[in-house]
């Protein structure tokens, strides 16, 4: 796996302490994110990966320390299920062009010619151009995330937070959404922020991990290998070299 | 025995407020509806009905008792005030720390047996209760259906012009948030119009077809387009269909109207389902 482009970070945490109600749940971190690059978050159910991903986009302030963004840092994100209500028709089209609306924008009568434009590039990048006539309800999951994956692109992010995208998918599904995410980071041009329960998809998609965890203060990076050597790894997750091994790890 | 239609519109001048009346309500709930039905808020445009008919019953009672005139004793601005607090009740819903189910079931309840009781002591007969209730008047006054129409007229404009930010605020509401769109403003906006376009409809046809069309032509369009820019156009003709239709119908076959008009929105419902089904095969 190829290492990130050394160029300015996307994003940078300066000792930033995530957490709630003033309390700090996670130990400082220090940590850059750049183009290219794929950081999976990793933990134990309840380690406070949510808590993190939430202060990464905004919505709760770090503790202690600091965010660090690029100037230029547009967001793009991909929850863990996309809910659209069943008996609400709309068709993948439609509901990317829903996400093309930013601000004020939705007061104009009608989509610009440029969104549409953006929709059908985000279409093409996810690999889900043929699916744009269908409903969305009627979906598999597989394709509904790569729909998703499709419509956190329709506004050109440079950095893509990616909350277990697969976690409700099998296997083939898994590997189809995970091959269209290592396919934009080839791109070089977006960094990606990955929560994921699963080693293996951690030791086989990701560039770099960080290991969290609450409970024992953990907030460890490196490369898979790296951290999946450390003693926090092995206490918390218990796992012999072999199994590690099993994870993908490289 | 059925009455001809030609005798219907024969005797249009005396029909055409009621009949367009049905028809104008009929267009804006539809269209408005779209957000309620699909949004499964169902039972929120139940309890607004309710509430504003509760509403339009006060008014009467309040101007007969303290000798209320002018705006104090509009029935219209009693069903905006009691509906539009119904809604705001239920967009508080988590504040006040009561269940969205609850509070909903607590409003239907309040403004339904509160209509009869207060009906009880205005001095009206049963009669103009179930015309605030049920709908059942065959006239309507050219002041009301002339209230009805501007506000039909403005809401349907501003529905058209905002329809994007509805949409994204009713079906999307986290990613429309991160995308910085004003969804509090938004959502409180869409509110208020639904609760306007329930009042006023409830004051002039009745609060049974008003839910009705609030309901059933959202249900009925979302069944036969495959998506929602179209289907809000079509919502609103359906209901538009529903409330002129039901009139006549009640025309020929003698019947009530807010009942007529509730049974063509059924029809016309479970017409699109039949067509879906057939569709798939």
């Amino acid at each position: 796996m190829s290492r990130a482009p050394q160029t300015a970070p996307l994003l940078t945490l300066e000792a930033m302490a995530a957490g709630y109600n003033g309390r700090a749940i996670l130990p400082p971190i220090d940590l850059q994110l750049h183009r290219g690059e794929t950081l999976a978050l990793i933990g134990r159910n309840g380690a406070g990966k949510s808590t993190l991903l939430r202060t990464l986009l905004g919505l709760q302030p770090p503790i202690t320390g600091r965010i660090i963004s690029a100037a230029d840092l547009r967001v793009g994100y991909v929850p863990q299920r996309s809910e659209v209500m069943a008996e609400a028709p709309m068709r993948v089209q439609d509901w990317l062009l829903l996400a093309t609306d930013e601000g004020r924008s939705f007061l104009q009568p009608f989509v610009s010619r440029e969104a549409r434009d953006r929709v059908a590039a985000a279409a093409e990048r996810a690999h889900v151009t043929e699916l744009l006539g269908h409903q969305v309800s009627q979906l598999s999951e597989g394709q509904r995330q790569r729909a998703s994956l499709a419509r956190a692109l329709v506004s050109t992010p440079n950095l893509l937070l990616l909350d277990e995208p697969t976690s409700a998918l099998d296997r083939v599904a898994e590997e189809l959404v995970l091959s269209v995410v290592d396919e934009i980071r080839r791109g070089g041009d977006v960094g990606i922020i990955l929560i994921t329960h699963s080693l293996h998809v951690a030791g086989t998609h990701a560039t770099r991990v960080l290991l969290v965890d609450k409970d024992d203060k953990v907030a460890e990076t490196g490369s898979f290998e790296e951290v999946s050597a450390g003693a926090n790894f092995r206490r918390l997750y218990g796992l012999s070299h072999a199994a590690v091994a099993d994870c993908g790890g490289h | 025995m059925a009455q001809p239609v030609s005798d219907f519109f024969a005797a249009w001048e005396l029909f055409r407020d009621p009949a367009l009346a049905g028809a104008v309500s009929g267009l804006l709930l539809g269209w408005v509806g779209v957000y309620v039905a699909l949004r499964r808020m169902v039972f929120l445009s139940a309890a607004m009905t309710q509430t504003a008919g509760l509403g339009v019953m006060l008014a009467q009672w309040a101007a007969a008792t303290f000798a209320l005139t002018g705006l104090l004793a509009s029935p219209t601005l009693w069903a905006v005030a009691f509906s539009g607090g119904a809604a705001a009740a239920l967009a508080g819903s988590e504040r006040l720390r009561i269940g969205r189910d609850q509070l909903l079931g607590g409003l239907y309840l309040m403004g339904a047996a509160g209509a009869i009781l207060v009906g009880s002591k205005v001095a009206i007969d049963a009669h103009d209760v179930e015309t605030v209730l049920f709908g059942s008047a065959v006239a309507v006054a050219p002041e009301d259906f002339q209230r009805l129409l501007t506000t039909a007229v403005l809401l349907l404009c501003l529905h058209l012009w905002l329809r994007r930010g509805f949409i994204a605020v009713s079906f999307d509401a986290e990613g429309a948030a991160a995308r910085g769109l004003p969804v509090g403003v938004l959502k409180v906006v869409l509110l208020a119009t639904i609760a306007l376009a329930v009042s006023v409809a409830t004051r002039t046809i009745g609060a049974l077809p008003v839910f009705a069309f609030s309901t059933l032509p959202a249900l009925a369009a979302s069944r036969l387009c495959p998506s929602l820019g179209t289907t809000l156009p079509v919502a609103a003709l359906l209901g538009a269909a529903a409330g002129f239709g039901g009139y006549l119908a009640a025309f020929v076959w003698e019947l009530p109207v807010g009942a007529s008009q509730t049974a063509v929105a059924l029809s016309l419902w479970a017409c699109a389902e039949l067509v879906r089904l057939a569709l798939r095969r």
